[in-house]
């Protein structure tokens, strides 16, 4: 419970929410974010692909397209002092039969449009010498120099905590279960307590036309839209260095085969459309057709080892745009169907939302000298904890992970409510053997110190 | 733990489990001064370590032993060479190089020989792409057995066993031990891994069925496992528990052979070797269940001092050269053979030759082994998946051999 009243209440706190109370905090605003999970990032976030998108096939002109662009500069700039990696690997959309091939110079001309001026159709040759483990028969490719692979939780962690430190505050199992709007504020209901602000953003991901029906009846319907994914172990990753992107359909960008930061090979995601907003399970036939898809587009991952399998929830809406808009008169701030860009994109979302409120509800006054929080780096290709002469005892022997990480996370400003919380801060557990090795010395470590132990 | 005393050794062993503490204990018997183990985890034993069951040590120490007390036996088996723990060797170069990381940080250490000797782990449910959310309480046997052992905590308290090999009998006991519930046992094939006649004791004694023939078709719950659901026979049946075991399944812990470029068998998932133990890099050997899944603490225990006696003679350059070998040819539906490849003179020690292959599927039939299209052995065999078949070719060809095939003949 808390008697502050603040500028500026944040519903959930996915990839967006934390972006948008990064931007608002940074904006000299008084902010709280109310996530409705025992840590942040479990819902729809926790299932996200990890590409920094340049935008070049969005549809030009839309919300969606603006955001990406002004996430992926905001990305740019900022991921140095926030200690984010960055990975630009490019990406290659390759065409698999002739009227795929025939659709490459829209894509091309569709990039332009938007901006990114870098697109090409490249020579096969260009493309096998490119991917010299891509299986035969492609037809054609286009090349997108700019598309980078980054790490999917630590960058939202990162704007969570440079919020925290620049005077935010995040309550986890906080969800709003009502609200009033009186003389001017919001009263928010939630298990923990009521909270008053100014005003609502409404950042509750694959729950966000229910948080919607707080203010008004919403004007979108959330339809959960699942993606499975398959990862590969590390000996996978020398098979590909691109991110190997399908021709997209109108519904779904397809099944995308690529590395992350952590050194794996993922393929995935399926898109599969769902009532329940909760449950991201995998299932075998899925799993099985994404293993062939796969492998027919790297043949080569036909002799390694699946580690892993997850599945995320995107949260579509009926509308191909994202839905953002503010009630200026209930002082209430919709960002919904933020679907399967939402990780490029939140900076730019953020950017966009700051402009609204300024245009419809409020005065801004930035900080002069900010906080910046970087955080601890995961990724492979840049100085681990365990490298150093300070290493000390390893928990996780697979991905390598410290005693010391570990109990860093565990007493951070925003430490981990449940065990996929500690996951996403070290990565432990996460590597081939899945907790074979240190699942009980993770869960002795973690014993009495997550909101939602069983998790 | 300080890091090793020096950058360079005659034999690095890596992996401080059964067969790399015997292969450290025989390298000493041999008069090989300067050997170095690196064990990752925080004590040398194995997997024994956490298996509590008396049926360890009977051949190399002439009674039967718990697996705590096998492996304090083998780690005293050890004497004079350096054994460093809490030590992740995270690459394999070229020509004996590897380079690790202990809890000082990063080491670049260098050896004429090294022997792999990293053991195995179970599948996951991830590896056997089963059905569901991320549910706490499912685990495999050796994890749940670390939960028990090493942190006194329990994942669950009534759990379904997927697997009926020896290690899921084991998984029952272990499971009673500590006062949880095996509910039953759900085995894919229409019959047990583990002998039938064993399993139909060991269903009334543990009250627990098996369910063969039975696909698990999805872990039920969101945030606790809540039960499981099977296909048998066309029918979907649910049952209640709040736990999965996952058993058998063995994986070679062999990412480094990949990462280090060497032949990798992706039939056994391990390095490919030829009869002398020898990897595609002739200054690495393996022994033990990297090898290939999976055998027997006693088998990985003389394994280890064979490979020793090998790695000896090949520091005396008294092996045949490994540039000459020849793959041994297979078709299904036989998933492996170990050694992959052999090199000539095959002269063996005591035991002779003997390669262990291992199915797809469950077969009933005629295995028989040839070179150069000559038969040299030759047997009806019934095996399951996950058994190993011995082959054991009385008389080699004399003269250079240039092709050998092992071939399956369906009754």
């Amino acid at each position: 419970m808390s008697q502050k009243v603040y500028d500026v209440a944040v519903i959930g706190g996915g990839v967006v929410g934390c972006a948008v109370l990064r931007a608002f905090t940074l904006a000299g605003l008084k902010c709280v974010l109310l996530e409705r999970g025992a840590d942040i990032l479990s819902g729809a976030s926790k299932g996200n692909s990890a590409i920094l998108h340049t935008g070049f096939d969005a549809p030009p002109g839309s919300l969606e397209h603006k955001c990406v662009q002004e996430g992926c500069k905001e990305y740019l700039e900022i991921h140095e002092r926030l200690n984010l990696p960055l990975v630009r690997s490019s990406a290659l959309v390759v065409a698999w039969t002739e009227e795929q091939f025939r659709s490459l110079p829209d894509i091309v001309e569709k990039a332009h449009k938007n901006g990114v001026a870098d697109v090409t159709q490249i020579a096969l040759e260009d493309l096998y010498g490119r991917e010299t483990n891509l299986s035969a028969g492609a037809k054609g490719a286009v090349l997108v120099p700019g598309e980078s692979y980054i790490d999917p939780w630590s960058a939202p962690l990162a704007y969570a905590h440079q919020a925290l430190a620049n005077g935010a505050d995040i309550f986890a199992l906080s969800e709003v279960q009502r609200g009033e709007f009186d003389a001017g504020h919001w009263k928010l209901m939630t298990p923990g307590g009521l909270f008053k602000a100014g005003v609502v953003i409404n950042c509750a991901g694959n729950f966000g036309d229910i948080v919607e029906a707080i203010n008004r009846p919403s004007a979108f319907r959330i339809t959960p839209r699942k993606g499975q994914f398959l990862v590969y172990d590390k000996p996978a990753a020398d098979l590909l260095q691109c991110i190997i992107l399908p021709v997209p359909t109108k519904r779904t960008k397809g099944v995308v085969v690529f590395r992350t930061v952590f050194g794996k090979v993922v393929v995935g995601p399926t898109a599969e459309d769902q009532e329940d907003r909760e449950l991201a399970d995998v299932t075998e036939k899925m799993l099985r057709d994404l293993k062939a898809k796969g492998e027919s587009i790297i043949p080569g991952l036909a002799s390694h080892e699946i580690i892993a399998t997850y599945a995320g929830l995107r949260p579509a809406t009926q509308f191909d745009d994202y839905q953002i808009d503010a009630d200026r008169d209930r002082h209430w701030i919709t960002v919904a169907g933020i679907r399967s860009t939402g990780l490029t994109a939140s900076l730019g979302i953020a950017k966009h939302v700051l402009a609204l409120y300024e245009e419809k509800l409020g005065r801004l006054n930035p900080i002069d000298e900010p906080v910046w929080t970087p955080v601890p780096n995961l990724a492979e290709h840049r100085p681990r904890a365990y490298q150093k002469p300070d290493a000390g005892e390893l928990v996780c022997l697979c991905e390598m992970v410290t005693r010391k990480e570990m109990e860093d996370a565990l007493s951070s400003l925003l430490p981990p409510g449940d065990m996929g919380g500690l996951k996403r801060r070290t990565r432990c557990t996460m590597g081939r053997c899945q907790g074979y090795y240190c699942g009980h010395k993770v869960a002795q470590l973690a014993q009495g110190r997550l909101k939602e132990p069983s998790q | 733990m300080n890091g090793p005393r020096k950058d360079s050794y005659d034999v690095i062993v890596v992996g401080g489990g059964v067969s790399g503490l015997s292969a450290a204990a025989a390298l000493e018997r041999l008069g090989v001064e300067s050997v170095l183990v690196l064990e990752r985890e925080q004590e040398c034993g194995g997997a024994p370590r956490h298996i509590e069951s008396p049926n360890f040590g009977l051949r190399e120490f002439h009674r039967l032993m718990r697996g705590p007390d096998y492996a304090a036996g083998m780690r005293a088996r050890v004497r004079s060479a350096e054994v460093v723990t809490e030590f992740s060797v995270t690459r394999l170069l070229p020509g004996g190089k590897l380079e690790g990381a202990g809890t000082r940080g990063m080491r670049a250490l260098a050896a004429k020989r090294i022997i792999l000797a990293s053991g195995t782990r179970e599948a996951s449910r991830h590896n056997r792409l089963v059905s569901g959310a991320r549910p706490f309480g499912v685990v495999t046997y050796g994890a749940l057995q670390r939960y028990l052992s090493f942190a006194g905590l329990k994942p669950f308290r009534r759990a379904v066993v997927v697997g009926t090999e020896w290690v899921s009998l084991s998984t029952l006991q272990t499971m009673r031990k500590h006062g949880l519930r095996p509910i039953c046992m759900i085995e894919e094939q229409s019959r047990t891994i583990a002998p039938e006649m064993i399993m139909r004791v060991i269903e009334r004694f543990f009250n627990a069925p098996v369910y063969r023939g039975a696909h698990l078709e999805r872990i039920l719950g969101n945030t606790k496992v809540e039960g499981i659901e099977i296909e048998q026979g066309g029918r979907l049946h649910v049952i209640e528990c709040d736990g999965v075991v996952f058993t058998g399944k063995f994986i070679p812990e062999a990412h480094l052979v990949r990462l280090g470029q060497m032949d990798f068998d992706q039939g056994s998932s391990g390095p490919i070797t030829d009869q002398c133990h020898r990897l595609s890099d002739p200054a690495y050997f393996a022994c033990g269940n990297v090898l290939r899944p999976v055998e027997a603490s006693w088998v990985c225990s003389r394994e280890g001092e064979r490979v020793a006696r090998l790695v000896q003679r090949s520091l005396a350059r008294a092996l045949p050269a490994s540039g000459g070998f020849v793959p041994v040819r297979l078709s299904d539906p036989i998933r492996f053979v170990w050694p992959q490849r052999l090199v000539f003179p095959y002269e063996q020690e005591q035991s002779g030759l003997c390669l262990k292959v291992s199915f797809r599927r469950p077969v009933r039939g005629m295995l028989r082994f040839a070179a150069d299209g000559q038969e040299i052995w030759a047997k009806n065999i019934s095996a399951m998946p996950e058994q190993l078949v011995k082959v054991f070719p009385k008389r080699m060809p004399s003269a250079s051999v240039a092709d050998f095939e092992l071939r399956f003949h369906e009754e």
